[in-house]
């Protein structure tokens, strides 16, 4: 007997965000099964962040609409907000509490059961379980970008949100980063991932996107697709959509 | 996982805020300095002479709430420059709690602080301006939550909309002066008639009408936090 094919976890249809007369997100159509991880890429202005903001329900669509796992934002917000995880290249995270203080503090926001114990869990999982009593603002930006992670995953999210995550990361903290998210990529967890950086982007992700003026201007499959020539795809792709 | 409802939410957000302020001071000592040196000029500006020539009711009242009011703008600025300094507005929003929840935990914590404040001011002013505070403690303390109640509550929503905007102290100032005048009056003229200089008459008009606005002012932030902060 043939295998159902996995349910969507995020659908959207002719999504678009104007901003005055600038069209940021322009129609889009989009399908990511569960499990799947999702590589964004474009250049600055594409519209990538914006689509992100408006599928993490943080900007209202002008037109057309979307589901996760099948909730309306307008509908089930609340329900929604529990499947989503947000890691942006902003911390999200307050300087001046601990990393186990922050986590806790989104933790009980989330209703986790025992949040203690799994922030204790989060903070090992980054590999920073020995700095848990230390301020968020003595980290570095890369121990930063490890325990804004660890927040995204507070409340185990169904679909994690990675908005160039990788910002301002040395190639060390990168690395550890990297290697974070693909241990992550086993659960069986969604990833929409929106990097500059094209390689990584391939190495972590299932199928990948180019947007272009708000629009999806090529796609492809990772494992299909040679990570040293991908380059020339990428700039291929935004040439045609230009023309 | 279980739903985290208005009062967690609220005790959440407030003991967070109140916490970091315990921790770094940042608002609380930026408020006070600018409250002491504004009562030391006043003081300077009027002598204890004149202040008992013009009736200590005529005068402090005008200075007491002053202070309080541009203090209040510092520190309610601040309680949303913090959700900005890292985005941390755009998490709370991305929980799935109750927005109104979050306005109110925020507002809680304007008030203890800016109560606090008070606390230190009001004391200070009976010795600079030399009046007997003790003999009307309580109505004092009455006067003064019933006041900053409906205050803290347009301060913090108008502090929301002036970081959503980009724009800091000014426009909150632009904002709030002119939407708690009937505050500020009511204000000067029941603290007026507390130290002895206002008639009595009208005292229970000015409180009704107060108790009235901040009903109407907590309501009205309560209703309209989400649409502020959503963008």
């Amino acid at each position: 007997m043939e295998r159902e094919p996995p349910a969507n976890a995020i659908r959207a249809r002719g999504l678009t965000r104007q901003f005055a007369s600038r069209r940021a997100v322009d129609g889009i159509d989009l399908d990511v099964p569960r499990g799947q991880a999702l590589a964004l890429f474009g250049p600055n202005g594409a519209g990538k962040s914006t689509l992100i903001q408006l599928l993490t329900l943080q900007l209202r669509p002008t037109r057309g609409s979307f589901t996760i796992d099948g909730l309306e934002p307008r509908r089930d917000g609340v329900a929604l907000r529990r499947r989503l995880g947000v890691l942006s290249h902003q911390s999200f995270l307050y300087d001046d509490l601990t990393a186990a203080e922050n986590l806790e503090f989104f933790a009980r926001l989330y209703g986790v059961d025992d949040p203690r114990s799994r922030c204790r869990e989060l903070l090992d999982l980054v590999d920073l379980g020995n700095r848990g009593d230390d301020r968020v603002g003595s980290f570095s930006r890369g121990m930063q970008q490890r325990v804004a992670l660890a927040r995204a995953l507070v409340h185990d999210p169904a679909i994690l949100f990675l908005d160039e995550p990788f910002t301002g990361l040395d190639p060390d903290a990168s690395r550890k980063l990297c290697a974070t998210l693909n241990r992550l990529r086993g659960d069986a967890r969604t990833l929409l991932l929106v990097s500059h950086d094209l390689a990584q982007g391939i190495e972590l992700s299932d199928r990948w996107i180019i947007l272009r003026s708000g629009r999806i201007a090529a796609d492809g499959v990772s494992a299909e697709t040679d990570a040293a020539s991908f380059e020339s795809v990428y700039f291929d792709s935004l040439r045609r959509a230009r023309a | 996982m279980s739903e985290t409802g208005f009062i967690a939410t609220c005790r959440l957000v407030a003991g967070k805020d109140l916490h970091l302020e315990w921790r770094t001071w940042d608002t609380s000592t930026s408020s006070l300095v600018f409250s002491l040196v504004v009562l030391v000029i006043f003081n300077f500006a009027f002598d204890l002479a004149t202040v008992r020539e013009l009736g200590v009711g005529r005068l402090v009242p005008g200075v007491l709430w002053s202070v309080i009011a541009f203090a209040a703008v510092i520190g309610m600025t601040r309680s949303f420059q913090l959700e900005q300094r890292h985005e941390t507005l755009s998490a709370l929003l991305l929980s799935p709690c109750d927005r109104s929840a979050i306005f109110f935990g925020k507002f809680v914590a304007n008030l203890v602080k800016i109560l606090t404040l008070e606390l230190i001011l009001v004391p200070l002013t009976a010795v600079l301006f030399d009046y007997d505070l003790l003999a009307v403690l309580w109505r004092m303390a009455g006067l003064l939550l019933l006041h900053t109640i409906g205050l803290t509550a347009l301060g913090t929503l108008f502090a929301a909309i002036a970081v959503r905007v980009g724009r800091g102290e000014a426009l909150l100032a632009t904002l709030l002066f002119p939407a708690s005048t009937p505050l500020f009056i009511s204000a000067v003229k029941t603290t007026g008639v507390l130290l002895g200089t206002e008639s009595t008459t009208s005292v229970a008009d000015w409180l009704t009408l107060t108790a009235g606005f901040d009903l109407l002012y907590v309501f009205l932030a309560l209703l309209t936090f989400e649409v502020v902060v959503e963008r």
